[in-house]
């Protein structure tokens, strides 16, 4: 009886804060709002009163190809999925052989060509680390050279037992591809198919690079065990000035200047206005210990968009001086949740590829799976790729679900979905 | 009865857990492991340990750095560690150490504390436990007076959905 009325009580307190919430988004009517829905299959009876009642399995990253529409999910233990219907219908990606994925990306000009990374799998001759497709994400390789040379490593086991991680493709020159990985950065020219390792702090042995981002014709910068290196040579000399710590982190930059730049490491999130030299903190109102990840996006004029993940997905309005200089371009305690009614625990958010400015955010994923904006996706030109002639089967991601077992999809919407674009 | 696939299922996934928590410790000497507080949600601990038998060419004090040359540029901060008894039980604040860092705020990263520090395994080793560790970061450690040896180590994520002990509320 108790639990009974403790029930209709935090149903009572849950629904007035539904309403406030939905009042709340009626003041900021003039503000653009994009509706979140949940398109895991398997989504639980909770989800309508508690998104995190609901659990697809955690998503570490997406990616949607900007030519075709195509979209990608690396989970965190189930491999890859993708969709060809703008996030309709998912399908396992079985020709990926590592599970425990981290991320993936698709070339710019060449939809069938995807690269992903994962996490050592406990394989002898792991295929974990750095893979390739040719084919749209059917069928994957992993280059011999995706295997960093004997004696770099800080250790043994990291050749050994390899992991990759951050992704980034130069959109300059879509051959040139760089991926973080737990031996240094590795750095392909051709497209993928050979890889050369790169270790910006060579007096140690080659460690961890979470994530590096090209940039501006060729800057390379990236942030690892040895905090942020950069790089203005396509990877020969490497400068730093030491004050980032270093840890698990993410990076981006300003779509306005080259030398502003955003990072995590650990919990805490910073901002550079001069190409790495100087740091300074941004808060992190979650500070859950989440893998963190900031994300940059163009607005119209002269303004951007700070996004970052942890716990909720938050934004943070960014505006570029008119004569640069290093006075903050964020503010560094406004954020705006943008992920009212969605799952916690942030993977990452893609944004429209086919778009300029002001690019709407389609996908995000969290601990509850992949979670697309009905409004944003609709805009999205999505042409299934050639030998994909059908939805892909339904499947839930992660924990090696298998798409054998689909299950059927009500959809959801969540209606205190606040994002904003 | 599980069968094997999930057992195999189970294994890999705890073996990628492993990866991405546990802590990176390349040392001989001294005893480390970072770990998730289990009283603390989201709070990350540092147990250091070395034997009681090792005579101290110092007074022992405990550094703790977040740059890989912390100890030769004076960027990290430090705490006796020679007496137990002089530790409280509400623990003691770890201090700047002298050189460009001792004026300065400190970083958030660096407030550290010690949280313990006692006599193990029979009086066989002494254990400090600190505290304030930021989830993800890379920390250099080293005991002065026990050893030379500079250890890496990184601080395990440690997600907690429930963070009111006091009542139900979720995240």
């Amino acid at each position: 009886m108790m639990r009974n009325d403790k029930s209709r009580r935090r149903i009572l307190l849950l629904s007035v804060a539904g309403v406030l919430c939905l009042l709340a988004q009626q003041v900021d009517a003039e503000v653009q709002r994009f509706v979140v829905e949940e398109i895991n299959p398997d989504w639980s009876t909770l989800d309508k009163i508690d998104p995190n009642g609901a659990s697809g399995g955690r998503v570490n990253h997406v990616a949607i190809s900007a030519q075709d529409g195509t979209m990608y999910a690396a989970s965190e233990w189930g491999g890859l999925f993708r969709s060809t219907d703008k996030g309709d219908t998912w399908g396992h990606l079985p020709g990926h052989v590592p599970v425990a994925t981290w991320d993936i990306a698709v070339d710019p000009k060449d939809a069938r060509r995807i690269y992903a990374t994962s996490f050592y799998d406990g394989k002898v001759a792991s295929l974990a680390g750095i893979n390739v497709s040719v084919d749209g994400g059917n069928s994957w390789f992993h280059p011999p050279t995706a295997t960093p040379p004997v004696g770099m490593c800080l250790t043994a086991a990291r050749r050994d037992e390899p992991s990759a991680f951050g992704i980034s493709i130069d959109l300059g020159n879509t051959n040139r591809v760089y991926i973080g990985t737990n031996c240094g950065l590795a750095i392909s020219d051709d497209r993928g198919l050979t890889w050369r390792f790169v270790d910006p702090t060579p007096a140690d042995g080659a460690d961890d690079v979470w994530d590096v981002i090209v940039h501006d014709r060729g800057i390379i910068d990236l942030i690892g065990d040895d905090g942020h290196q950069r790089s203005a040579d396509g990877g020969g000399i490497w400068t730093s000035a030491g004050f980032l710590p270093g840890g698990i982190g993410s990076i981006d930059f300003s779509p306005d200047e080259p030398d502003v730049l955003f990072a995590t490491t650990g919990t805490l999130i910073w901002e550079s206005p001069d190409g790495g030299n100087t740091w300074t903190g941004l808060t992190n109102p979650d500070g859950q210990g989440r893998i963190l990840f900031v994300k940059t996006n163009q607005r119209a004029g002269a303004n951007f968009d700070l996004w970052f993940g942890d716990v909720r997905l938050r934004r943070a309005s960014c505006t570029t001086p008119a004569g640069g200089g290093l006075a903050p371009r964020c503010p560094p305690n406004t954020w705006i949740a943008s992920d009212n009614g969605a799952h916690a625990d942030m993977g990452a958010v893609a944004f429209d590829p086919q778009a300029a400015d002001d690019a709407c955010p389609v996908l995000m994923s969290s601990d509850g799976g992949v979670s697309t904006s009905i409004r944003s996706r609709r805009a999205l030109t999505a042409t299934r790729p050639p030998g994909s002639n059908r939805p892909e089967p339904r499947t839930r991601f992660g924990y090696g679900i298998s798409p054998e077992h689909p299950t059927p999809a009500p959809s959801t919407t969540w209606s205190s979905g606040a994002g904003r674009t | 009865m599980a069968d094997h696939r999930s057992i195999r299922r189970l294994a890999i996934s705890l073996l990628a857990l492993t990866c991405l928590s546990c802590s990176e410790v390349e040392g001989a000497t001294l005893d480390y492991r970072a770990e998730c507080s289990e009283v603390k949600p989201r709070a990350v601990i540092l147990r250091v340990r070395w034997l009681q038998s090792v005579t101290p060419t110092t007074a022992p004090q405990i550094e703790v750095s977040i740059y890989k040359d912390g100890f030769t540029t004076g960027r990290f901060v430090k705490a006796a560690v020679a007496d137990p008894k002089a530790v409280p039980e509400s623990g003691v604040t770890m201090l700047a150490a002298e050189g460009p860092m001792a004026a300065a705020k400190l970083p958030e990263a660096l407030s550290l504390r010690v949280e313990s520090l006692q006599s193990v395994k029979e009086g066989a080793e002494i254990e400090a436990v600190l505290g304030g560790l930021i989830p993800g970061l890379n920390y250099y450690v080293r005991v002065r007076g026990i050893s030379d040896e500079v250890i890496r180590i990184r601080a395990p994520i440690c997600p907690a959905d429930f963070v009111d002990t006091q009542g139900e509320k979720p995240k």
